[in-house]
């Protein structure tokens, strides 16, 4: 319903009137995808300062090219989304120097001059024929540059794309301490490559999409043929393919039009800006998803484990990276249930308190004029709006305002009895812990919940919490990613897969991928990688024959 | 659609509208540490006192200058015609919500110890609040006198309580039932119940005498009344009797000079209880192991020797048997009521003849024949292995 | 189909686990003990012999008729009308326990959870919340006991290592003291919560290999027995045969008594928040079951229509079925085990045999 009225819309956008020759911009704009390049040299430039209205940053130079000078040809590009030494050394140079000398030798007919062109002359690597408007515009607006010779209906694009894009950074929203420091940029073409740098089997598949009406965005998917469910695949092609807005600008666009569950909290695709994150997930058999203009890549199918999974457990021993992840999970708890918890526990169930602690809570909000819950959402509310104003503010004055939130207002909430310092504490942590959660939108989804979950905990105290705990569970395990129950292995519960999620089983363990996502060619790698000593003779141990030296 | 919105308002008006039935602030709970139990003045009617915590006062360090500090428990009572009865007029005159789930014990006056225990019993483990877990032990004197008590190292008797109660393993000297415990012997059949007593000892120190709780003896019961007490040495021989461990210092004479005394501290006991049938008579074999230590010895004799060892070990097995028969003498012939569960022990060895006695059990248990034995080795000497003098 | 979905044999056992425990491990210990004294666990033993001979009876009906459940092949066995009126028997069954254990659910919240909010409540946040669940279907509350089921096992092994250290098991002697009798009168009420495997008469054409289904049922069953048998020693050596038939909810007391290091106590609240989540399991299944047999019975499309009604019955039968608590506990001690076993066990039966008479369904 919703495409139909926006097709209807852009429709209105560009039909304004009707007429038969089709020379003026409204009609043009409307045929443009039926329409072929003529073999009229002047009519075609025309027809493209026409399409693009003139624009300053368009630059057509014409020249003559043959040992005669006969031929008229032009070089068109958008200014700024080429590489201007490859357009000069590569294009300019090839057309107006050697294919002269060229001809000199065999004369150039017109009819073969774009096949002699491309074969002989262009230095180019890479060279293309258009025919029709629509391709010449996309690739000219992807900062190709066309050649049309005057006679032929069909030009020539030589990739010669080059702008200011971001060098490869470390990405800011997934830092580690151990483990690759380069992140994906807004530039398509450097995330392939840097895709392409970890994977390096010719099995690696990337499918080109254009998406968007008006934006044109490239979009490209990424997965291993043979390990990747070729059903997935087709999967995400198909709800790509039916995509059809105007624009898209960032991942967040896709990943709404092609998740499972549109009116979930929980977000069925996952989002990372880190190649070896992507990599390892296409390694298990998941389906990347790169979109051009942002450095943040799309992984399919996603679970909920991801969550408390962060690449660096990967990159530590895994006793260390099994122990961090528990850390996670309990983080992941408390960030969702500490403060109604702590709500349910002070106003409902205070036996469970340890008789001292309870005197000395109970002690530290004697004279608080507000009950537990409203303590609690005050709290709660001025952290979340801490925290957004440190993200919008500028960089060097974000952190001084979290240290001034942080610490003074809740010093001086304490001091005028507005809360209990408890209370403090326990949102404090809240806070914290929620940023451990792997991926900023996982603690977003709870911080929401939270505060849910709150409002159970002080009607009906621990009951409430679990109500709101078995309503949240029930509706988890009933998402499903792109086929793949989204608690899987917990519910559909899988031993197997375990070894992956509450800890981190060492590398010489994870014989086989997980059980829903890779399960066209399971097996990983070998058994017995574990490394050990052989006592056989001729493999010799180090470390032993040191003991006979002695 | 429609319908998924009804159902949502009738659930955030459901949750909303009535209110939070069991929600409480927990500011605004009177924290009950110690529950009293007395007899009240007037016929039929009980007292309860109860010790109610101050918070502030409690965790301390917060009394600002210049602000009047309040003791840290307030102690207050009320009286009813029932146990509930008195504690729903106590609540008339406290401001805040009894909170009854952190008491520590609850104290019995022996007046009501003597009437019947059976409602205390039943008013504490119908609340959901109270739990098995808490102790119960019968003061000697009035319940709301030792609440009212200030101890010398704690803030409240509760502290002193607790602190007590972990501590017995000391001596030996009393055992605290807990309501586990007392439900249980007053339920089944072949034993009565015992818990500790409780006392208030005055210690007086240059300006003012101060009352301390102790921990002391055991309150024998016969069904859910109490009839009377047993002493520290008798409290001990009760636990050997009743499979207990039994820690604590025993003290013989040196057996080289016969004045001096030598402590013995014991670390570990056991004892097994088997109901034995003579010529159709049923008789108890009782035996007790136990272990201990040398810790003090008061002579100039070298007790570091096999046989002085072997002459101590008997000394400390008379020393433990005086205690045990003092304990037996006084169930059988003072008392006349089977607290050591010497009962159930027959019931599980001959369930056939217990059905026969098994309501007359507490004539049988008096005549009953108790052959005990023990078996007592001493088996370090502690950090040094001869006197500290010259030979 | 109605129901879509399938579910594997573990998450059938797993599910079966959590069913029939749930409640019996609240409530059968002290009824149980009641009658047997200390040999209680022998009753959980019997009452186990017993519910294995349902699975042997329901699972040998499932294989016969597969991808059909007792409400469809009761009709093609007895033929359309005498059909139907088993059909009716099993959703009046159904609707009878869901009802009640949502009674007992609400009532034990009441007694020893919140006593000053209305039975009501819990009544209807649970059954809504239940509605809410199972419009997923049999795959959802599969999936959702998956995450509880692991959590809940875990806190029964906690608990018995806890309460242990204060049992004394001289308490379960002497064994057999009044004969076999009692323990026999015991074991028909522990043998009506067994008897609950019957729900397999409803779940194995849904089971994706339905060869495991009687399998996973006696296994199920086995695991209940031994949780079970685990109870009913624990509460009488922990509190003695006479404490533990007076305490309406012994294994609660049972967590109520453990103190970890004289610190951590009072943590019932903690475990029973688990315990709850095991009940709203059990609910939802027999709720669900509920709905699939009026759907079947009706032979309608969808069960989806029928939920909210059958919530509304559900909510209603529960507060209207009892008085007060006396006659619940009553009515488990003394109507429920003869009243479930004849229709958990005496009807598949006859559906059995006369099956085999009429050499009906695939062998």
């Amino acid at each position: 319903m919703i495409r139909k009225v926006f097709g209807k819309l852009l429709s209105r956008l560009i039909k304004t009137e009707s007429s038969k020759g089709c020379n003026d911009e409204p009609c043009l704009l409307e045929n443009i995808e039926n329409l072929d390049l003529t073999a009229d040299l002047e009519a075609n430039l025309h027809r493209i300062k026409q399409i693009l209205g003139d624009s300053p940053d368009l630059v057509i130079r014409s020249c003559r090219i043959g040992l005669k000078q006969e031929i008229s040809a032009a070089i068109i590009y958008i200014d700024g989304l080429v590489d201007k030494l490859l357009v000069n050394d590569d294009v300019m140079k090839a057309l107006m120097l050697e294919v002269q000398m060229v001809e000199s030798k065999e004369n150039l007919k017109r009819k073969h001059i774009l096949e002699s062109i491309t074969e002989s002359m262009l230095p180019a690597s890479d060279v293309r024929n258009v025919k029709s408007l629509a391709d010449f515009f996309d690739s000219v607006l992807s900062g190709d540059t066309a050649i049309l010779v005057d006679g032929s209906a069909v030009g020539l694009v030589v990739s010669t794309r080059g702008w200011k894009s971001r060098n490869v950074e470390e990405p800011a929203s997934e830092s580690v301490v151990r483990g690759p420091r380069d992140g994906f940029t807004e530039n398509l073409r450097d995330n392939t490559a840097l895709l392409r740098r970890r994977i390096k089997t010719p099995l690696l598949r990337i499918e080109a999409f254009k998406i968007g009406r008006l934006s044109r965005t490239d979009i490209e998917i990424a997965y291993i043929k043979g390990i990747a469910d070729e059903k997935v695949v087709e999967e995400v092609r198909r709800r790509l393919r039916r995509i059809d807005v105007d624009h898209i600008l960032e991942s967040a666009y896709i990943e709404e039009l092609i998740e499972d569950a549109p009116f979930s909290l929980f977000s069925t695709v996952y989002r990372t800006e880190r190649p070896d994150k992507l990599a390892g997930g296409i390694f298990e058999g998941r389906v990347g998803i790169l979109i051009d203009n942002t450095p943040f890549a799309l992984l399919v199918p996603s679970v909920f484990a991801e969550w408390i999974q962060a690449v660096e457990d990967y990159y530590e021993r895994y006793p260390m990276g099994s122990l961090i992840r528990l850390l996670r999970i309990a983080a992941l708890l408390s960030a969702l249930l500490l403060p109604s918890f702590y709500v349910a526990i002070t106003t409902h169930h205070q036996e469970m308190l340890p008789t001292v602690l309870l005197l000395s809570i109970s002690a530290a909000r004697e004279g608080v004029p507000f009950p537990a819950i409203v303590e609690a959402f005050i709290m709660e509310l001025s952290f979340e709006v801490l925290r957004e104003a440190g993200i919008r503010l500028p960089r060097p004055i974000g952190p001084a305002i979290s240290i001034i939130g942080g610490v003074i207002i809740g010093d001086a909430a304490v001091r005028a009895g507005l809360v209990g310092a408890p209370m403090v504490v326990v949102v404090a942590f809240t806070g914290i812990a929620s940023y451990a959660i792997s991926g900023y939108t996982a603690s977003i989804t709870m911080r929401f919940l939270r505060f849910g979950v709150m409002v159970l905990s002080t009607v009906l105290g621990l009951y409430g919490v679990m109500l709101a705990v078995i309503a949240i569970i029930a509706h988890v395990v009933s998402l499903r990613s792109f086929g793949v129950p989204y608690l899987s292995p917990i519910a559909p519960f899988n031993v197997r897969d375990l070894k992956d999620v509450f800890l981190r089983a060492p590398w010489w363990a994870m014989f086989k991928r997980p059980r829903l996502i890779g399960h066209n060619e399971p097996i990983r790698q070998d058994y017995f990688l574990m490394p050990r000593y052989f006592a056989d003779e001729e493999n010799e141990p180090v470390h032993e024959r040191r003991d006979h030296d002695d | 659609m429609k319908k998924r919105i009804a159902v949502f308002l009738i659930l955030v008006l459901s949750l909303t509208n009535s209110g939070c039935w069991n929600r409480v602030e927990i500011e605004d709970l009177a924290v009950v540490l110690l529950i009293g139990l007395d007899k009240a003045k007037e016929e039929g009617k009980v007292r309860i006192t109860v010790q109610l915590a101050r918070p502030e006062e409690m965790v301390g360090g917060t009394a600002e200058g210049g602000r009047v500090t309040k003791k840290a428990v307030w102690v207050t009572a009320s009286t009813g015609d029932s146990i509930c009865d008195a504690q729903q007029n106590l609540a008339m005159h406290v401001s805040r919500e009894l909170f009854w789930a952190h008491t520590r014990a609850i104290i019995i006056g022996e007046e009501l110890a003597r009437e019947g225990i059976a409602p205390v019993i039943d008013f504490v483990d119908r609340r959901r609040d109270l739990r098995r877990r808490m102790g119960i032990v019968v003061v000697r004197g009035e319940a709301r006198e030792l609440l009212e008590a200030e101890p010398g190292l704690e803030k409240t008797s509760g502290q002193v309580y607790s602190g007590l109660l972990v501590r017995l393993f000391r001596h030996s000297k009393a055992a605290v039932s807990d309501l586990r415990d007392i439900y249980e012997m007053l339920t089944s059949r072949g034993i009565h119940p015992t818990t500790s007593s409780i006392e208030l000892v005055e210690l007086k120190d240059e300006k003012n005498t101060k009352k301390q709780p102790k921990l002391t003896g055991t309150a024998v019961f016969r069904d859910d009344k109490l009839i009377g007490w047993l002493d520290e040495a008798e409290t001990r021989g009760f636990l050997f009797l009743k499979g207990k461990k039994v820690t604590g210092i025993f003290t013989v004479k040196c057996p080289v000079c016969e004045e001096k005394n030598v402590s013995i501290m014991s670390t570990r006991s056991s004892t097994s209880i088997k109901p034995q049938l003579v010529d159709g008579e049923l008789t108890l074999a009782v035996q007790i192991k136990a272990e201990g230590d040398v810790l003090e010895q008061m002579c100039r004799d070298d007790l570091s020797r096999p046989e002085i060892i072997g002459a101590l070990n008997q000394r400390f097995a008379q020393a433990i048997k005086a205690e045990v028969i003092a304990a037996l003498n006084k169930a059988q012939r003072n008392y006349q009521v089977d607290i050591f569960g010497f009962g159930q022990a027959v019931n599980r060895k001959f369930p056939k003849l217990w059905q026969k006695i098994e309501y007359k059990w507490d004539e049988e248990f008096p005549e009953l024949p108790v052959k005990i034995s023990i078996e007592a080795k001493i088996r370090r000497l502690g950090m040094i292995s001869g006197p500290t003098t010259k030979p | 189909m109605i129901e879509g979905g399938k579910i594997s044999s573990r998450q059938l056992l797993w599910l079966l686990i959590t069913t029939i425990l749930s409640t019996a491990i609240l409530f059968l210990p002290s009824i149980v003990v009641a009658e047997a004294k200390q040999d209680g666990w022998l009753s959980a033993i019997f009452a186990t012999f017993v519910g294995l001979l349902v699975v042997l009876v329901v699972s040998t009906l499932g294989l016969r008729f597969p991808q059909q459940t007792i409400v469809e092949y009761s009709e093609i066995i007895l033929g359309r009308f005498l059909g139907k009126i088993v059909g009716l028997v099993f959703i009046w069954f159904f609707l009878h326990m869901s009802a009640i254990v949502v009674r007992e659910f609400a009532e034990f919240m009441v007694v020893s959870f919140m006593p000053k909010t209305p039975l009501m409540v819990f009544i209807l946040t649970f059954v809504l919340l239940s509605a809410f669940v199972l419009r997923g279907g049999i795959e959802v509350i599969a999936r959702t006991n998956e995450v509880f089921f692991p959590v809940i096992f875990f806190l029964i092994i906690i608990v018995t290592i806890l309460v242990v250290k204060d049992a004394d098991f001289t308490r379960l002697m002497p064994m057999l003291e009044r004969g076999i009798s009692p323990v026999l009168k015991g074991t028909i009420i522990p043998a009506g919560w067994q008897g609950e495997i019957v729900v397999l008469a409803f779940l194995l054409p849904y089971l994706n290999r339905i060869h495991e289904g009687r399998r996973a049922g006696s296994l199920a069953l086995l695991v209940v027995g031994f949780f079970l048998f685990l109870a009913e020693v624990l509460t009488v050596a922990v509190f003695g045969a006479e404490v533990a038939a007076r305490t309406l909810f012994p294994t609660f007391n049972l967590v109520r008594y453990i103190s970890i290091a004289g610190f951590l106590e009072h943590l019932d609240p903690f475990f029973m928040i688990f315990w709850i989540g095991s009940v709203f399991i059990k609910i939802t299944l027999f709720y669900y079951i509920t709905c699939l047999a009026i759907a079947q019975w009706l032979n309608l499309r969808d069960y989806k229509p029928i939920t909210l009604p059958v919530a509304t019955i559900i909510s209603a039968l529960s507060v209207l079925l009892f008085d007060n608590i006396t006659e619940l506990v009553n009515f488990i001690a003394k109507v429920w085990g003869p009243y479930a076993l004849s229709i958990q066990l005496g009807i598949p039966a006859l559906l059995l045999v006369v099956a085999m008479l009429r050499r009906q369904g695939k062998r």
